[in-house]
Formats: C-alpha cells, structure tokens, sequence
C-alpha cells in the first residue's frame, strides 16, 4: 500500500533509461542517480530514498535496484576498466515488451534535456536543488554551494540558469 | 598583405580578451575567496556568541537502556521541554506493534534521548581518541540527535502511508516534519535564535538531518547504515518486546571507533580523500556483524510481523475511508483541522500536523466504532479498538512471477466487491523491502584492517580471501515481504485463488 515494489520501481528505472536515449543507455551512474532525484522533486512518482554525502543526493535504494535489475538481466551495466571512471547502464535486449510503468510527458521532455550533460553540472544542479528543499535561498543558497561543493565551481553558472528555468529557484550568485 | 593585417589584429584582439579574461577571472577569484573569508569569519563569531549564551548545567535522567543520560546545557533542556519533543511521548516508538508485543508501549520520547546520549558518548569516544571536535559541533549535533523524530505523526510510519495514499500534495515524509519544525515552529525556532543572532544555529541543525553539514562526518553520526538512531533503536525495540534479536556489544562497538581519513568513490569510481567514522576490524568485526544481523532480524519479526501490518492495514484503512467520507462532505462528528485540511487537499499548518498523535487518532476510532454515520468506518475501528485484526496472506514467493501479485490481488478484490465489501478498504497489498547493509552505497561502513588500511565493509568481505561467515551474513541481510491484508472470512478464498498460481 505505501511502497512500490523493486519490480514497480525497475519498470519506472527502464522507462527512465528508453527516455534517455534511444538505445536506452546511460553513461554515468552519478547520472542516473541526480537525474532520478530530480525527476522526483518535479513531482515525478519515484519512490526511491536519498541521502546527502560528498558526491550530492545518492539512493541507496536506487543502488540496490540497479543491482537487482542486473542480476535479473534486465539491464547491463559495464564497468570502468582499470583507473578509469564512469559506469554506462543500459538496458538489455532481453527485456520483454515495453515498461509497463512509463514516464510522464513533462519527465520524459526533463530527462531528454537533461541525459546527454556532464555528470558534475547534474551534481550541481540536484545540490542546488536539493538544498532550496531544505530551506536554503537565494544569496545563502550560494554560499552553501561554495561551501559543499568548491571543485564544481565551473559549473555554477550553467547550474543556476538549469535551476531557473526548470525548477523555478532564483539564485544570487 | 591585407589578409596578414587582418590575422594580426585579430591576433592581437584575442590577447586583449584572453588578458582581460585572465584578470576577469583573477578579480571574480579574489572577490569570491574575500567574500568567502567575510562569511567565515561572521560565522565563527556567530559560533563564539551562542557557545557564550550557553548556561552549563547537570541534569540526569534516567534510562532503561542507557541507565544515566545527561543534559548539560540550558538550551537542550528548554528543547527538551518544548512543545514538538514532548508530543513525542504521545507516539510510540513501534506503530501497532504493541498489539503483537506487548511491551512495545516505549515512545519516540524515549528513542530521541536514547539518540541524543549516543551521539554525545560518541563524540565523546572521538575526543578520546585524539580527535577534536569543535564545541558548537558537538552542539549541533547533540540538538539534531534529540530533534530528529519530532516531524513523526501517529503510530510512526504509518501516517505517511495514509498521506500518501489520499494524494496530499505537501510535506508527507516525517524527516521534512523535523526539518519544517526546527526551522518554521514558533517556539523552537525562537528558542533557537535567542541563543543565536546571526540565526544560523537551526539552519545548521537541519543540515545534520540533511547530512550536508560540515565536516560530513558529523552528520553521518546521526545519519548513515551504522548510526546511533539504529543503534538506540534496535536495543531500545528488542529489549521493549522482549524479542531476543537485535542487541550487541554497543560499549566495545563504540570503544573500537575513530576517525580516519579515507579515499571514497563516487558512483562512478571517481576518488576523493574524506574524513570517516571507522571501526576497528581486528577487534570490533563480530560486533558489527551482531548488529547487521540483528537488524535485519528485528525488520522479519518485529516491524514487519505480519499482524502486525494487519493492525497497519486497519487503521490506515480507517483513516483512509475518514477522509474519503469527508470528501463527499459528511460529519464524522470529530473536531481536527488536520483531518479537515487533508480531506480539502490544503496544506497543514504546523499546528495542524502537531495536533495529530496515537492518542488522537485512538479517540476518533472509538467515536467512529459507536457512530452511525458510516458502515464501514465503524466495522473498521472497531476491528482495531478489539484487536480483531484482519488476516494476511503472504504472496513474497510469487512477486517474481510476472503480474501473478496483481492478478491474485484483483481477483480477492473481485470477490469482496460482489459480496458487499468495499475491496479499497477490505484488501491492502504491503510490500515491504528492507536491506540491511547496501554495499558500496554512498553511507558505506568502513573498517580498519590489522595492516592499518581503512576500506569499506563490502571490500573485505566479497575480496577472495574474505570471511566465508561474513559474506553469508551480508549475503544474507535483504528482506522482501509481499502481503495481501483481508479480513478473516476471505483468507480461506484467497488461498485458493494463491494455490492456482503456485501449482
């Protein structure tokens, strides 16, 4: 009754994953998780948890699916070789028929704009985001950003202008 | 010729706009890191004043867990004693599971003081082992320690799930309930600023609930897999119900604790060098283990006990059908502007929501299980009222089966509806999912070996030397519960129609 189940919330990550691009791939699984954080606070019915640590908003709910999707086959995940970095997750030619959860039109629209952008800008922008939902404004919001995120300041400015026009929070910079 | 002219005046353009640029960058550079140095100096003498505002003080109170829990200071007392903590003594700590356990009668009350007096022991633990921790710090975190579960409403977790299921469209989750109280409640908040004039001092107690107060490791005291909310709770729950599952050795726990400077991953495998709370493996290994284990035990057989999500089933059925009554405008004869506000679909004001305890919500059961005004809500309360629980059929095995859940779902529903019940009160579906320690997640364990390394958990153990016991115990940590909730006079039907699906 007050939950969706892991099979609900894989369907809604594989509706994720087709919006994002037509092979339904994404390549960063910072990505997916900011990218699922944000779909949520546009009221998007996601029903992982977050939490906050030094990287931004993180699910450990959305990790845990991510891996049990894997080992049901219903998405690939290849992992970074050596010192590299960056997951790419796909979804796998498996998968039977279509989601049978799907995004809303405004999601779908959200994620296309948002999937082919650097991981760190996605960072920046669900810091912000996440920071006006607990109770930081304008000039304040700035500093803490300052504060919490120092090495993404190139990605300020792009961050501030996604934040106004997608998410209506006005920044001082 | 014209065209070499050209390239030089472009040339010499391009140096203009790159120098231009370079002392663009270095003035925005300076005027940042001032602006940045003006903010830190406003906040340390901002820290200075609230610490010197601070009347020491000796007060003790007793514990069945912890036996003596201090408070040594005026504010945490007068926060104590504020309107959103002492509410809490009118939420239990364990929802409906008193009618399983009958001990379980223990309060968020008593849970949030159990919380606040470990996370100052740990510091504490911390300081003894070498590490400083600011005072205003400690401060900081012994207030969101005592004020982290003042945002619950009745019976704990379950109102959210009504919030949830009636479509309120605003704060549901009762973390943002915290949150919203220390920043918005009237007199919390201005308990807040009296000690604190540059008013960051409430700000920065909703930081440590939203784990981006720095340095991250404070806030991960209160806010992580291995955390002083799960340690007081699990010994608080498994000593309250006398269940034997969940306690472990807190005080070596706690004796084998430090801080240490680790490298992290991001999702994606990129490093960063962070500060961590760390156990040490050689000695404090089986402890952590014990309470991983216990954990996970007290989620299969206390709160997720199959009575009682059927307890949960009812009263969140009743309130459900509460509120869809009063949507079609009828008068269940009770007095709540929370009730009212959530039928309308407006927002509630903090008074609102703080008006709503188990207590509340136990004298509309008993009005509505003696009022004519509608059927179903009086069978509903009382059901509850007389522990005429409904029934539960366990559908866990079938959830991997593609829809079978659904369809067995939809055919009890069928049913019920043919004969007179209403299937939106009369059958509930709980899925329930809980890991008991999500490796690599971004609030990892981490762990000292015996050479002096620091790594998370999941590393050592699924390494290919790594204990065969503790890979069985991790391995072992995920719990998936899917229960149908009906009354009893249909459980025999829905076994059937189950039965077809299995065989």
């Amino acid at each position: 009754m007050d939950n969706m189940s892991i099979f609900e919330r894989i369907d809604k990550l594989g509706a994720l994953l087709s919006a994002a691009s037509p092979e339904g791939k994404i390549e960063s699984k910072k990505k997916l998780h900011k990218l699922v954080y944000l779909l949520q606070q546009t009221g998007e019915d996601f029903d992982e948890d977050f939490i906050f640590y030094h990287f931004g908003v993180f699910s450990p709910t959305l990790a845990g699916d991510l891996e049990f999707a894997k080992n049901a086959g219903q998405i690939r995940i290849e992992e970074p070789q050596g010192n590299d970095w960056g997951y790419v997750i796909k979804l796998s030619d498996k998968l039977p028929g279509k989601p049978r959860i799907s995004l809303s039109d405004s999601a779908k629209k959200l994620v296309q704009h948002l999937a082919d952008r650097e991981p760190q800008l996605l960072e920046t922008l669900s810091t912000i985001v996440y920071l006006n939902r607990n109770y930081y404004r304008g000039s304040a919001l700035a500093q803490k950003l300052r504060d919490l995120k120092p090495d993404l300041s190139e990605h300020y400015s792009e961050a501030f202008k996604l934040s106004r026009e997608l998410f209506q929070i006005d920044i001082e910079s | 010729m014209i065209s070499e002219v050209v390239i030089a005046m472009c040339t010499e353009m391009a140096e203009n706009v790159r120098v231009e640029t370079r002392e663009n960058t270095q003035e925005s550079q300076n005027s940042r890191s001032s602006i940045e140095n003006r903010e830190l100096e406003e906040k340390s003498s901002g820290k200075k004043k609230v610490l010197e505002r601070l009347k020491q003080i000796q007060k003790f109170i007793r514990d069945p867990i912890h036996d003596i829990v201090k408070v040594d200071n005026d504010l945490l007392l007068s926060v104590l004693d504020s309107e959103p903590m002492q509410r809490l003594r009118s939420i239990k700590q364990l929802g409906t599971a008193y009618l399983v356990y009958p001990g379980a009668e223990h309060s968020r009350f008593t849970h949030s003081l159990g919380v606040y007096h470990l996370a100052s022991s740990l510091m504490n633990q911390l300081e003894l082992d070498g590490h400083k921790i600011d005072d205003y710090d400690k401060l900081v975190v012994k207030l969101a320690a005592l004020l982290h579960d003042t945002g619950h409403g009745p019976f704990s977790h379950l109102f959210e799930a009504v919030l949830k299921e009636v479509d309120y469209k605003f704060v549901k989750k009762h973390d943002s309930w915290s949150k919203k109280l220390i920043m918005e409640h009237k007199s919390l908040a201005g308990l807040f600023d009296k000690y604190d004039e540059a008013l960051t001092l409430k700000r920065d107690v909703t930081d440590v609930l939203s784990n981006s107060y720095k340095p991250l490791y404070l806030s991960s005291i209160v806010n992580a897999q291995f955390d002083v909310d799960r340690l007081d709770y699990m010994l608080r729950d498994s000593f309250m119900t006398g269940v034997n599952y969940g306690r472990f050795d807190l005080p070596w726990i706690f004796r084998n604790l430090s801080l240490k400077r680790v490298s992290e991953p991001d999702e994606d495998r990129r490093m960063v060098e962070v500060e961590r709370i760390t156990l040490d493996a050689r000695r404090g290994l089986s402890s952590l283990e014990e309470f991983l284990l216990g954990n996970l035990n007290l989620y299969e057989h206390v709160y997720y006990h199959k009575t009682v999500q059927a307890a949960n089933g009812i009263i969140i059925s009743a309130l459900i059908r509460a509120i869809d009554l009063m949507r079609e405008g009828k008068d269940l004869g009770v007095s709540s502007k929370a009730l009212s506000r959530i039928a309308k679909s407006e927002e509630m004001e903090i008074d609102d929501y703080l008006e709503l305890t188990d207590g509340t919500v136990i004298s509309w059961l008993t009005k509505w299980s003696l009022s004519e005004v509608d059927k179903i809500l009086r069978d509903l309360s009382h059901r509850f009222l007389t522990r005429n629980l409904f029934k539960t059929i366990d559908l866990t095995d079938l959830s991997g089966k593609e829809n079978a859940c659904f369809k067995i779902r939809a055919e009890v529903e069928k049913k019920l509806n043919q004969d007179g019940w209403n299937s939106r009160y009369y059958c509930i579906g709980i899925d329930s999912d809980r890991i008991g320690y999500t490796p690599l997640s971004a609030d990892e364990i981490y762990v000292t070996q015996k050479d002096g390394t620091t790594r998370r958990y999941s590393e050592i153990v699924f390494e290919k030397d790594g204990n065969e016991v503790s890979k069985a115990i991790v391995m072992r940590l995920k719990l998936r519960r899917s229960l149908l909730v009906l009354p009893e006079e249909y459980l025999k039907f829905a076994n059937e129609v189950k039965k077809g699906w299995t065989t």
